[in-house]
This record gives structure tokens, C-alpha cells and sequence, in this order.
């Protein structure tokens, strides 16, 4: 416990704070230190010094003042003040958010506290503290807008529809004195309209949470003069007679509502609903031929009747559909009917081979076209040489679209060189387009060509800029849908470092994403936009459920794995130790050349000190990293069985046994399949036999726990026997397990008469295979029998 | 299914992403954040969606000029397209064309713009030929050197009205 600061460090304390607030910071630093030196344990002044030596640019220092300030001062409001200050300064959100709320709760009248601790708290999504403090925020000024939206959207998130109706409801009387105040007769400037009708649309969609869609039609009518969103008012008005029930005056409201964007799909579907003919396809069929006829230009009423239709009417509809399309000339004709394969897929097949019988229209541009539908079709129903062939016969054969459909159909065929060549070429045929640059980077990642897809995808980041690569810049503009799979293209090709940099990178992006929100806590609400801002709220609320954050986390956690457990990747010492050279060799080279500044800017580029990801590979615990990018996943996909496969590899590589076989537990509850708990069973139990640190007793209980998740058989049967009966169903996990026993003489041939005839599994079998050493030419016999163009052989 | 809609703030990341798939000029997202509080009415995206997923296959971003410090006051509200794109594979369908009528109408009714700008690549033949005879926009100058490779852009401007309301006779044909 401090003591009271003396009268003579009291007064210099409040002098070196001014000093502060007046941003000089040298006279302050100067005063700070000279009242740390007669009182070294004076909290708030320790404190007060972070925040100076911060704005002079000695960062390090900081935490550890801040530390020291908050624990000798562990009572004083103004210290954690200064170190809630702190943590924002540096981002770091949660801990400012305790230090904010523990100088509340020590002294709650400090109006800058109110503020900040009100943006973090929904920062954080601290509810509770949130709607505390934004209800004291009343009594620092009843004028300021801004205190009642915070204090309406505070209630709306604690599902306090009411309340925040009521909230509303008086600021909007304040609204309307403000607006008496100008002079008569004069409309209120459009900011003053667009922000009380987003206000009131706002309060509507409280009435609408509530479910008191009866109160929400009302109020929605009675304020429709000053709703100046007039989509909102409509969309919500259809919704709400539907819900009501008023069956005639919903129709008309979808009606005008397809009339004012006849492609939005979902009016359609609503509409469908509330006549209740969903049930009937003939109806139906009526409704969309209708429809169509009355928006001629419009693509939803022509192509949901493909999801419905059956038999002869799917049919002529289906060929109808696509003769249209390629009498205009739309190359993704093919991807607007992909669906029906699915649904239909003998009629899919029998329409797209009629078409194809056809004969070719004279001119260049349509016959191209065709040809991509029809090599399209033809790839999809298996037939990839005859698609080929098409393409080949194209009269037009540089067209972009084309190649773009020649890539794929050799992707599918596991050509995947051939593919990642012609993108390449066809990018560069046309070099001011970015779509095609960037397929040809992905398709190069497909090929793990990784220099190559480096290369293609700097273009554009470093246009008219000398630098090393254009990754550097493409993190910085968050290119995730790139980043991600590049990252799983490093691991593939056992470039370790450079995997866990990237997928470290993408991480880092989602992690930005996540600290971008904060600034808007004040702009939503300040701008009036407070549904735009409750979306944002909640896109943020499920950001880490992205696909791309999961790829680059399955990536890390592998690598992360792969360097705790020393686990052999297939490649050479030599070949290492060449490439070892190549990058020291590298980095000097770079360390030698003097800083570039690109044109236009006034600082020289920053240098990457580390190009490789070496700081990666030098984690003292990489298992702990693995869990620490785990650990979102936790909370965002909680119910995705892959969520506790990841932390079942984990615990395992961590020896954690139970926790281990509790993520099992969970995965089997998801419904994961029988095959992959026999396979992670036998796994644990292998593990578990060779760890001679466990105690015998403890061994054994953790065996117990085997038949919970996997046959009885895991603890009974011989370890080979066991996987072999029980997750043969699924050959690469089979072989993994084979492998992880040491018993992989049976592999090869196995998946050689086995998976030959899927190429994916081929793709990543061919890999796995190179990993483990194993002689694979029965392998690649096989498949190259089945997919002569196969380019992913080693 | 294909979808035309309006834009949700939920939307953005993937904008972001396709408008690095597709054009040369680039957003960080918390500008793209910015851009959809800011103007929350004004974004469309068109999506397809395929065995159950959405994707975005093209969008356009709409902001009204009310933070351009540049403009002299008491100027008439003025929209501005900030960026449009279109995948490549989806042309030809006037997804773009459809997109822009969407969004000049919403800038129209929920910002009250009297005007819209946009900038164009000057080598830019299809959006140009879009611009000027679907939409009825204007050419008003050259700027030089507008983009970063210093291609020129030409700088387009239309003047809004109600006309933007399609007129489609309400009969009652579409009724069962």
C-alpha cells in the first residue's frame, strides 16, 4: 500500500502535468524524474513517465513503468487512468479496458474516463460495464446527441428493446426542440434529415427485435415522411406486412420492390412465400414466366426456375437459358447453370450434349464462347480430353475467358504446370489487367511454382516502385484471399519459414481487422449511421470464423507442430544446406545496398530485417504459438469438428493427453467420421506407449478413455491390425497412420490401386509420399495411367 | 442464384478482396469501413450463389462528397463513385449497368445528390461506352496522370433527377 504523496510531490506532480497536457514533453520528463528521484514508488508519477518517455519515443520503457506505477498505486484513480491511456495508445484494448474501469470504479467522475471507458467496453463487448457507464454519461450533458445514441445502442445490444425505444424516443423530443429553434419555415439542413431518419429507422429496428411487428409497421408509417432511406422503408414495410399477415398488401409491396431492382433474388422468394406457392411447381412456373416476361433484362426470374423444374419443361427451359446466353456472347454461361449438374444432373447432361451437337455460329467471338460452355460441360461430366479438344478448336484462341477455362479443365486433369503456364501468358498478353495477374498467381500456388507466383502477383503492388517483392505490400493491403493460400503453398513445398511467415501475416491482418472497429465505436454513432454500425459490430463479432484465417491457422499449427516435434519433411540435408547459403547469401546482399526511397515518398522503404521467417523457426515454444492462433477458432467455430481436430494435434504434440482426448470427444459429439476417430485413437494410444515419462498408473487410465471416442478395439488390438480395419475407408489417413506406426511397406501399392482413380487424393498423396521417402514409381505408374497429364509427380 | 442487393457493412472484407482481384487501385479496409458507415445506402454488390455459398462477383461503391475539403461550399450535393468492378468472366450480363442505377437512385433518395462524378481509365472502352451511353454521363475534362501509372483518366459527371425511377407501367400481369 503507497502512501500519500508529500505537498511538495503533489504540487510538482500536477505542474509536470500540465507540462504533459501542454505536449511538452522534454520540461515534463525533466519534472517527472525529479519527483521519481525523491519518491521512486510514487505511482501516478511512474505512471505520468510512461506516458511522457511514450511521446519521446523510448516505447520499451513503458510497460514496465506502467506496471510498476499501477502496482505501488494499486488505489489511485489517476494511475490507472494514465495506464488505460497507455494500453489504448499501443492497441492493446483489453488491458485498457481493465485499467479504464478500475479508475471508474475508484473515481467516477472523470468525463474523459466516461468516454474512453465507453469505447472499449463495446470494444470488448463488455455489456454490463458498458451500459453503467453510458448511463452515467447522461449527467455530463443532456444536449450532446452523442450520449443518447451510445446509451440506445448500449440497450439494443443488452436485447433492452424497450429501453432503448424509450432512450430514443426522448432524444428524439430533443431533436425536435433543436429543430423549432431554427428560424420558421426553413427546412433542416440534410445532414440534420439524414441523421433523424437514420435515427428513426434505428428505433424501428428495435420495434422489429422486439417482434412487435404491429408497433414496427405503425411507427414505420407514421415517420415515412422523414425516412429518406426509401429502399429501408420499403424492404421493411413488405417484411413486416408478410409477417402481419396482410396478405394483398404485402404483394404489392414485393411487387414494387421488384420493380425498383428486379434482380435481387430475395424479393422473389418472399413473394413466392406469401402467395403460398412454394408447394406447386406449376404455379410456380407461372409466376417466373410472368415475371420474366415483364422484366425482359432481368437474370433471377429466368434462372430459379431451373432449381425447380423438372423433367421436359427443365429441359427446354435449361436449353432455352443457355442458347440465350450464348447467342449474347457470356462467357460465364457455365456458372449460372453449374447448380442444375448437381440437382439434375442427367438432364444437365443430355441438354449441354445437345448443344454441343449444334453447329458453331461464324462468327469468332460467339463460337469461342460456345466452346468454353461446351468444354466446361464436358470437363464437368468427365470428359476432359474431349473438353480439351474443344478449347483447341476455339476460334479465338488468346481470348482471356478461354484460357481461363483451358486451366481449369487441366486443373482438374492434375496439369496443374500447363494450366499456372497459360494463365502466365495470357496476363501477360494483357498486362494492365488485374483479374488475370491474379489468377495466374493462384494458378502458379496450384502448381507450387511459389517464386513464380511471387512474382506474378508483386506486379502490380510494386508498379513503377524498386523493392524485393511485392508481398510486403500485399500484407500491408490485407490481400488475405492471396496470403492464405500462398502460406499453404509454402508448406507444401517444406518452406517452413516462409509458411508460418505468411500465415503469421495473414493472422496479423485478421487481428488489424479486428482492431479497425475501435475508431468507429465514436464514428458510427456520431455519423447517425448506428445499423451500419451495428453490422459492423456484428461481421466483427464472427471475423474469426473466416475461411481465410482458418487456412492460415491449419497451416501454422502444422508447421508449428512439424518444428516442435522435429519431424522429418522429405528434404535433403544437401539441398537445405544449398538453400541455407542462398538466403544468407541473399540478405547480405540486401543489408549491403544502400535504402531505396520509391518515387514519391520521403522516408526510404522499410527493409524487411527478416525474409525468410526465420524469427518463426526460432520460437522457443512453437506449440504454444500453435494454441495461441488456436485459440479464436475456440471461440468463433466452436461447433466445426475441424476446430478440435486442430487442438486434439495440438495437446497431443504437447503430451496433454486428457485434453487431448477431450477435443476427440467433442469432434466425435460434432459427428466426426468413424474412420478419422479410429485413425486419432490409435494415434493416442501410439503416442501414449511411447512416452515413457508417463507413469504407468497414468497410462493406463488415459487408455481407459480410448473406447469413448474410438471401436473398443483401440486398446486391444494390435496397433496395425487395429488401422487397417477400421480406417482403411479413408486411404491418406490410413497411410498416415501406416507411417506414424513405422509399417509403411503396404503404402504405395495400396494407394496406387486405390485412390489412383481421385485426383485430389493423388495430388496430396504424391506429396505425403515425398515426406515419408517412400519409393513411389508403383504410384506414379498408376496414376499416369489414369491422368496422363498429371504435372505433380515427383 | 444471382442476387443484385444492396451492400451490408458485413460485406466489405470481401469487397476489399474482390477489388484486389480486379483492379490496379486498392483500399485498406478500415477505409472501406469508413466508406460504408459513412454512406451506408450507397454500395451494391451482385453475388451468385452456388451449392449454398455467396460470393461477390461484382460491386460498386458509392460516397456522397461531404468530406471533400476541396469542394467550394454551398455546392450542390454531389455523389461520387469511388470504384466499380465487374469479374472479369461476368461481363456482358450489364451486372455493372444494373449495379449503378441501384445505387444512383439510393444516393438520390437517402442523400438528396443533385450530381454524380466518377473517374475513368482513359483505355477503359467498355466502362467508358457504359458510362456515357447506358448511364448518360458526361465527359467534363482529361485529368493527366490521374492514376498511379499514369494513365489519364477522363472525369465523368451526370446530373440526377427522379428520372432514375424506372418506368415500368404497374399493370397487374405479374399476378397470378
Amino acid at each position: 500500500m503507497s502512501r500519500a504523496p508529500s505537498d511538495k510531490d503533489a504540487t510538482a506532480f500536477k505542474a509536470a502535468m500540465n507540462m504533459y497536457e501542454a505536449k511538452n514533453y522534454k520540461n515534463a520528463l525533466v519534472e517527472v524524474d525529479k519527483i521519481l528521484k525523491r519518491s521512486p514508488t510514487y505511482g501516478d508519477a511512474l505512471c505520468l513517465k510512461a506516458l511522457v518517455v511514450y511521446h519521446l519515443d523510448r516505447r520499451d520503457e513503458c510497460l514496465q513503468l506502467v506496471l510498476k506505477g499501477t502496482k505501488e498505486a494499486p488505489n489511485s484513480a489517476v494511475a490507472w487512468h494514465m495506464a488505460g491511456i497507455y494500453y489504448k495508445l499501443v492497441k492493446n484494448y483489453p488491458d485498457a479496458f481493465k485499467a479504464y474501469l478500475k479508475s471508474f470504479r475508484l473515481k467516477g467522475d472523470n468525463i474523459s474516463v466516461h468516454h474512453d471507458l465507453s469505447m472499449l467496453a463495446i470494444q470488448q463487448r463488455q455489456l454490463g460495464p458498458l451500459d453503467e457507464v453510458r448511463r452515467t454519461m447522461l449527467s455530463g450533458g443532456l444536449t450532446i446527441h452523442l450520449v443518447w445514441i451510445n446509451l440506445a445502442v448500449a440497450q439494443y445490444l443488452l436485447r433492452e428493446y424497450s429501453l432503448a425505444i424509450a432512450t430514443l424516443d426522448l432524444f428524439g423530443k430533443l431533436m425536435d426542440i433543436e429543430a423549432q429553434q431554427e428560424p420558421s419555415g426553413q427546412k433542416a439542413p440534410l445532414a440534420i434529415q439524414i441523421e433523424r431518419s437514420e435515427m428513426l429507422l434505428f428505433q424501428n429496428l428495435c420495434f422489429e427485435k422486439k417482434g412487435d411487428y404491429k408497433a414496427a409497421l405503425d411507427d414505420l408509417e407514421k415517420n415515412k415522411a422523414q425516412i429518406r432511406d426509401k429502399l429501408a422503408y420499403q424492404e421493411k414495410r413488405a417484411w413486416y406486412l408478410a409477417k402481419l399477415g396482410r396478405k394483398s398488401d404485402a404483394v404489392q409491396a414485393y411487387r414494387d420492390l421488384i420493380k425498383r431492382n428486379p434482380n435481387n433474388a430475395s424479393y422473389y422468394a418472399n413473394l413466392e412465400a406469401i402467395l403460398e406457392i412454394t408447394g406447386s411447381k406449376s404455379q410456380r412456373a407461372t409466376f417466373y414466366r410472368s415475371l420474366a416476361k415483364k422484366y425482359p433484362t432481368a437474370e433471377v426470374p429466368k434462372l430459379v426456375p431451373l432449381s425447380f423444374l423438372q423433367g421436359d419443361e427443365l429441359h427446354a427451359h435449361l436449353k432455352d437459358y443457355v442458347a440465350a446466353k450464348l447467342k449474347r456472347g457470356v462467357p460465364s454461361c457455365f456458372a449460372f447453370v453449374k447448380d442444375v449438374y448437381r440437382t439434375n444432373y442427367d438432364i444437365s447432361l443430355k441438354v449441354g450434349d445437345e448443344i454441343a451437337a449444334e453447329s458453331d455460329p461464324e462468327d469468332a467471338e460467339l463460337q469461342t464462347v460456345r466452346a468454353i460452355f461446351i468444354a466446361r460441360h464436358l470437363s464437368y461430366t468427365n470428359r476432359h480430353s474431349e473438353a480439351l479438344k474443344v478449347i483447341e478448336n476455339a476460334k479465338l484462341p488468346e481470348m482471356a475467358e478461354l484460357v481461363l477455362a483451358q486451366a481449369k479443365v487441366l486443373s482438374r486433369q492434375g496439369d496443374f504446370a500447363t494450366a499456372a503456364l497459360i494463365l502466365e501468358k495470357a496476363a501477360n498478353r494483357e498486362p494492365g489487367d488485374r483479374f488475370l495477374n491474379a489468377k495466374a498467381a493462384k494458378y502458379a500456388l496450384k502448381a507450387n511454382d511459389v517464386a513464380k507466383s511471387v512474382e506474378i502477383a508483386s506486379i502490380f503492388p510494386i508498379a513503377g516502385m524498386h523493392t524485393l517483392d511485392g508481398i510486403k505490400h500485399l500484407t500491408e493491403l490485407e490481400s488475405v484471399d492471396y496470403l492464405a493460400p500462398l502460406a499453404a503453398a509454402y508448406s507444401r513445398v517444406a518452406d517452413h519459414g516462409m509458411a508460418l511467415k505468411r500465415a503469421e501475416g495473414v493472422v496479423s491482418v485478421f487481428d488489424t481487422y479486428w482492431k479497425d472497429q475501435y475508431d468507429f465505436h465514436y464514428y458510427g454513432p456520431r455519423r447517425g449511421s448506428v445499423r451500419a454500425y451495428l453490422d459492423l459490430l456484428q461481421w466483427e463479432d464472427s471475423l474469426y470464423c473466416h475461411p481465410r484465417y482458418l487456412q492460415a491457422v491449419e497451416v501454422a499449427v502444422k508447421e508449428y507442430i512439424a518444428l516442435a516435434t522435429g519431424e522429418d519433411d522429405g528434404v535433403d540435408a544437401e539441398t537445405k544446406a544449398k538453400l541455407k547459403t542462398k538466403r544468407a547469401n541473399y540478405i547480405k546482399k540486401m543489408e549491403s545496398e544502400p535504402p531505396f526511397t520509391p518515387k514519391g515518398f520521403d522516408k526510404p522503404e522499410e527493409r524487411d530485417s527478416d525474409p525468410f521467417g526465420r524469427e518463426f523457426l526460432d520460437k522457443k515454444a512453437p506449440l504454444d504459438e500453435a494454441l495461441r492462433l488456436w485459440q479464436p477458432l475456440e471461440q468463433a467455430r466452436p461447433t466445426d469438428i475441424k476446430t478440435w481436430q486442430l487442438a486434439f494435434e495440438i495437446y497431443l504434440a504437447q503430451n496433454k493427453y486428457v485434453l487431448a482426448i477431450q477435443s476427440l470427444k467433442k469432434a466425435k459429439d460434432l459427428g466426426a467420421p468413424s474412420s478419422y476417430l479410429a485413425y486419432a485413437g490409435a494415434k493416442a494410444r501410439h503416442q501414449l506407449e511411447l512416452d515413457e515419462t508417463a507413469l504407468e498408473v497414468i497410462r493406463n487410465l488415459q487408455l481407459k478413455m480410448l473406447p469413448a471416442i474410438a471401436p473398443e478395439a483401440v486398446v486391444t488390438m494390435g496397433l496395425v491390425e487395429f488401422v487397417d480395419k477400421y480406417v482403411a475407408r479413408e486411404r491418406l489417413l490410413w497411410a498416415d497412420a501406416r507411417h506414424f506406426l513405422g509399417k509403411t511397406d503396404t503404402i504405395v501399392s495400396v494407394l496406387a490401386t486405390e485412390i489412383a482413380g481421385d485426383i485430389d487424393q493423388c495430388t496430396q498423396a504424391a506429396l505425403q509420399l515425398a515426406k515419408w521417402r517412400l519409393d513411389s514409381t508403383e504410384f506414379n505408374k498408376a496414376v499416369k495411367a489414369k491422368w496422363p497429364r498429371a504435372s505433380f509427380l515427383k | 442464384m444471382f442476387s443484385i442487393r444492396q451492400a451490408t457493412t458485413r460485406d466489405f472484407q470481401e469487397i476489399q478482396q474482390a477489388n484486389l482481384a480486379n483492379l490496379p487501385e486498392n483500399y485498406s479496409l478500415k477505409y472501406l469501413l469508413y466508406h460504408a458507415i459513412s454512406w451506408p445506402q450507397g454500395s451494391y454488390v451482385a453475388t451468385m450463389t452456388s451449392g449454398g455459398q455467396e460470393r461477390i462477383v461484382g460491386y460498386v461503391l458509392t460516397k456522397m462528397e461531404d468530406d471533400n475539403q476541396e469542394l467550394p461550399p454551398n455546392s450542390p450535393p454531389s455523389a461520387h463513385i469511388t470504384s466499380v468492378s465487374v469479374n472479369r468472366t461476368y461481363r456482358k450480363l450489364g451486372i455493372a449497368g444494373a449495379l449503378l442505377k441501384q445505387s444512383l437512385r439510393s444516393m438520390r433518395e437517402s442523400y438528396g445528390a443533385e450530381l454524380v462524378s466518377l473517374h475513368v481509365r482513359e483505355s477503359n472502352k467498355a466502362a467508358l461506352h457504359l458510362y456515357k451511353n447506358t448511364l448518360g454521363f458526361e465527359v467534363l475534362e482529361v485529368s493527366a496522370g490521374y492514376y498511379a501509372d499514369n494513365e489519364d483518366a477522363y472525369s465523368m459527371k451526370k446530373v440526377l433527377d427522379d428520372s432514375l425511377i424506372d418506368n415500368i407501367p404497374d399493370d397487374q400481369d405479374d399476378l397470378l
